[in-house]
């Protein structure tokens, strides 16, 4: 629901003329909110910006969000290639 | 409910769009059988802003709807079933050990513990330090997703959001869920 709330506004600030990009760790319900540009990593739900304390990585996935709005001329969702070291973790 | 993506989806693979559309209309009916006034709300067709300065000059804010707030305002309300859809502003200037959070639908374990792994401030400020960035924005904003019946965030949260950057002239808006 997290998803929905942000393509909910997301989709209002593009259409007040803010440009917007976000992450998804959710890409059916991202890709059904149509959302302008979003940025899908595989990361557990609550680590968006990836893992705590890695501030290469965070910095990293803003750069690739602001890459999208500086390079995207239609609404699209793209894969991130970062994977969670820990996943094991959360199985 | 029966809106279908029309964005452009790039994955890298493991997943394409009758993936998409099955995991969607899974969610929808689990939600819908979980909690009470559940429903989809997706947006017919996407908008689309075009940044009309470099990157540079540009002001950038940050929402969160992963319950993040500042110390000492009132916590999201987490025990509504029906949710919480009211915003908070966080002060551009805030230190993130004084961000909070409270969200019941997510572990917010990792959030409390670094909060730019929800709310990037840090990264963001180092770009702008660089000259990556024009600018972070004055204020940013904090929500908590958990809303079954999502219309009170199209209708009340998200004009209030927009409201919000506009006043403070934001050109950009970076946005993470929980």
């Amino acid at each position: 629901m997290c998803h929905q709330s942000v393509g909910l506004v997301q989709h209002a600030l593009e259409s007040a003329g803010i440009a917007t990009a976000s992450i998804t760790l959710r890409p059916d319900i991202t890709a059904h909110m149509n959302v302008a540009r979003a940025a899908y990593v595989r990361f557990p739900l609550g680590n968006p910006f990836g893992e705590g304390g890695r501030r290469d990585q965070q910095r990293r996935i803003v750069e690739d969000l602001l890459g999208l709005v500086v390079s995207l001329s239609e609404p699209t969702l793209v894969e991130l290639p970062y994977r969670w070291r820990r996943m094991d973790a959360y199985l | 409910m029966s809106a279908a993506a029309a964005i452009a989806v790039r994955l890298q693979g493991g997943l394409d769009a009758a993936d998409l559309g099955e995991r969607y209309a899974d969610w929808l009916a689990r939600i819908e059988q979980m909690h009470q006034d559940a429903r989809a709300l997706p947006n017919a067709a996407p908008a689309f802003s075009t940044l009309d300065k470099p990157l540079a000059r540009a002001t950038v804010g940050l929402l969160t709807s992963a319950g993040a707030y500042p110390h000492g305002e009132v916590p999201f309300d987490v025990a509504d079933p029906h949710g919480d859809p009211t915003v908070r502003t966080i002060p551009g200037d805030i230190d993130v050990a004084d961000l909070r959070f409270a969200h019941s639908h997510y572990d917010t374990t990792r959030a409390e513990a670094d909060p730019n792994v929800v709310l990037p401030l840090d990264p963001l400020r180092a770009l702008v330090a660089e000259g990556v960035v024009g600018a972070a924005a004055a204020r940013h904003v904090g929500m908590m997703g958990f809303n079954p019946d999502p219309r009170r965030v199209a209708t009340e949260s998200a004009p209030q959001v927009v409201e919000l950057f506009r006043r403070d002239a934001v050109d950009v808006v970076l946005l993470s869920p929980g």
